[in-house]
């Protein structure tokens, strides 16, 4: 029971960072940053692909892992079932881009589970892999110009006013919501990345466990990697950019705990919206994108000594109700 | 035991054979020169390896084209500075360079000037002018004023500009950015309210004009010291409903950003003629080598690229 408490305490504390850092620019700069324009940007067409990533991130992380790979990975599939779309051979292209997200992260998986490759080293070295082959595949040659039809996926709206990106994230947010709240896998997920040892002799099947988290994140590397297809109008492997950095920034500055087992999605959402938001807020406001690496460093830094400081109050308070609650039956 | 006087032997012999097999191979008639460039990732330096390949095959010299696999400052000097050192112990007749950090090279250059091969500075100076033979490459600074002086033309002389900047600290872009400057002081009517890095990458121009077209709503152009920058910039105005309202130009003329030309999503750009660059850079290298007397600058011309010689612009 404490547990959940201490856990939805820590996520009202991180809504509360986000809506200060949202007064704070809405107070510096009311004309353009409040404006109903500028926050369905962010949120629905920028932020969209930060938070997808992080979804994956925060899975590892929640599994006790990590995976630097996913950029790159993105990147690669990117590339490869461009071609496809761009053709309009869409189902080809799909297949061609969720076979090499999921066969990635498959691989990711095996090296850490049967391997036993610490998950950062592992997935660090199939990044070098991954984008390496990217370049040579791509060779300098850009892939431009898709067609509309297929930029729908990406930017029409199949309900008004909400862009297509925006609804499968919600979608997917919904899915790995239930995944993880709501069902046995998601238990023992919880589970693998609080005590892995502890999860094996409970009969968990940890090897698979984690397997199926990388395999999730290849295919929502892949996901991503489709939808940027339609935002950028290129397969580019620029496009890798600081999304790695960025969606294990969310994952901490949403309060997902690096030791594993303790977070959920919804952190995950609340940290990417931070990150956007700060982006945003630093390029309204004129200041060089270059303090941006700072100040997203520096928020870290303070959401980690926030997260230390809320889960010590929070089991303080706890701690005290207990004992309240205890002392009448003694 | 035997095996291992075997084995003894074989070493022996080889460490003997291959010194000597090298030099057979020069005897065979091959000089040998080394370009190293930035990368070999992007459509620019492609171009450019392209180009000095071909002069190689011309003059008959071999041509061998390195780059770093980091392209950050720091690593990638690091690692240019291996490149550096390989080619000097294999004993190669010139090196062609070009720097990733335009300082942090200095050093690494001087032991091939120590080593007596001679230097053809490409693209980005070294910093010290006296440590290598002749430098190739453009003005980026004439290339960013020409670019600018078609944007603000295109623009009837007057309106409001955002400039979108490469990497903080790349000499191409604060050059490019200086000769935009040039430009302004002849343009008293045009005024840049906003000027951002978005360190070369597409991904992150969309975002950055993105959120810089919500501050400034009234912006009339935009300057990318960068096709790639240009193209995410082109997509940002686009996802505004404004293409064609909002003018943007780029700089290097690569082919996604011609076909955003035909599209009207890009106004202008500029071709650095990469091909050129390398070509000429090892025609300056057999020059020297062949003894005969080189300039100290060879430029390579630019050329502004527009709807009307988007098709024609490289004959």
């Amino acid at each position: 029971m404490s547990f959940k408490k201490q856990n939805s305490a820590s996520l009202i504390s991180h809504i509360l960072i986000l809506l200060a850092v949202i007064a704070v620019m809405a107070f510096l700069r009311p004309e353009s940053f409040w404006t109903v324009n500028n926050l369905s940007t962010v949120i629905l067409q920028q932020a969209p692909y930060t938070i997808l990533m992080a979804f994956g991130m925060s899975l590892a992380i929640l599994a006790k892992g990590i995976d630097i790979s996913m950029a790159s990975v993105m990147v690669l599939s990117c590339y490869l079932s461009a071609p496809f779309f761009k053709e309009g051979n869409w189902l080809l292209g799909v297949l061609i881009a969720f076979g090499v997200g999921i066969g990635f992260g498959i691989c990711n998986g095996l090296l850490i589970s049967k391997i036993r490759i610490e998950p950062f080293i592992a997935t660090f070295s199939v990044d070098f892999v991954a984008l390496g082959i990217a370049y040579v595949v791509c060779n300098g040659k850009y892939i431009y110009g898709f067609s509309n039809s297929f930029r729908w996926i990406t930017n029409g709206e199949l309900i008004p006013g909400i862009p297509n990106v925006a609804l499968i994230t919600i979608v997917v947010f919904l899915l790995l919501l239930f995944l993880t709240r709501y069902t046995i896998y998601g238990r023992e997920l919880y589970s693998v990345g609080y005590n892995a040892v502890a999860a094996q002799h409970s009969g968990i099947r940890v090897d698979r466990m984690i397997i199926s988290v990388y395999a999730i994140n290849g295919s929502l590397a892949a996901l991503t990697g489709i939808l940027f297809l339609g935002r950028l109008n290129a397969a580019d492997p620029s496009i890798r950019g600081t999304l790695t950095m960025d969606s294990i920034a969310s994952a901490l500055v949403g309060g997902i705990a690096f030791g594993g087992g303790k977070g959920s999605v919804v952190n995950t959402v609340i940290g990417a919206l931070i990150i956007m938001f700060i982006r945003n807020g630093m390029n309204i406001l004129g200041i060089s994108t270059n303090w941006q690496q700072s100040v997203v460093g520096l928020i870290i830094l303070l959401s980690t000594f926030y997260n230390l400081g809320i889960e010590n109050v929070i089991k303080k308070i706890i701690a005290l109700r207990s004992m309240d609650q205890k002392q009448p039956v003694q | 035991m035997k095996r291992r006087i075997f084995m003894l032997l074989l070493l022996v012999l080889l460490v003997g054979v291959l010194p000597a097999w090298n030099k057979m191979e020069k005897a065979a008639g091959e000089q040998e020169i080394v370009v190293i460039i930035k990368n070999n990732t992007v459509p620019f330096w492609i171009s450019v390896a392209d180009g000095a390949r071909a002069a190689g095959e011309e003059f008959g010299y071999k041509v061998t084209i390195k780059t770093p696999v980091e392209t950050a400052e720091g690593s990638g000097n690091e690692q240019q500075a291996q490149l550096v050192d390989e080619a000097i112990a294999k004993g190669v007749d010139s090196v062609v360079m070009t720097p990733v950090d335009s300082k942090a090279i200095i050093p690494v250059v001087a032991r091939l000037k120590e080593a007596n091969i001679p230097i053809i500075n490409l693209n980005t100076r070294i910093a010290d002018d006296t440590l290598y033979e002749t430098f190739v490459g453009l003005e980026n600074i004439n290339q960013g004023y020409d670019t600018a002086k078609a944007l603000f033309d295109g623009m009837g002389g007057k309106g409001k500009i955002f400039i979108i900047e490469g990497s903080t600290g790349a000499q191409t872009s604060i050059d490019r950015v200086k000769g935009v400057e040039k430009a302004l002081t002849e343009y008293p009517e045009i005024e840049v309210i906003a000027q951002q890095s978005a360190n070369y990458n597409r991904a992150e121009a969309l975002n950055v004009v993105q959120n810089l077209l919500q501050a400034h709503p009234d912006v009339d152009a935009i300057f990318c010291c960068n096709d790639e920058m240009a193209l995410g910039a082109a997509e940002a105005v686009d996802a505004a409903g404004k293409t064609g309202q909002i003018k943007i130009s780029g700089q290097d003329a690569n082919d996604d950003a011609c076909e955003a030309i035909r599209e009207g999503k890009i106004f202008v750009t500029s071709y650095g003629n990469p091909y050129m660059q390398g070509y000429t850079a090892v025609q300056a290298a057999v020059d020297v080598l062949e003894g005969k007397e080189v300039e100290l600058f060879y430029e390579v011309k630019t050329k502004v690229v527009n709807i009307d010689n988007v098709d024609t612009f490289k004959d």
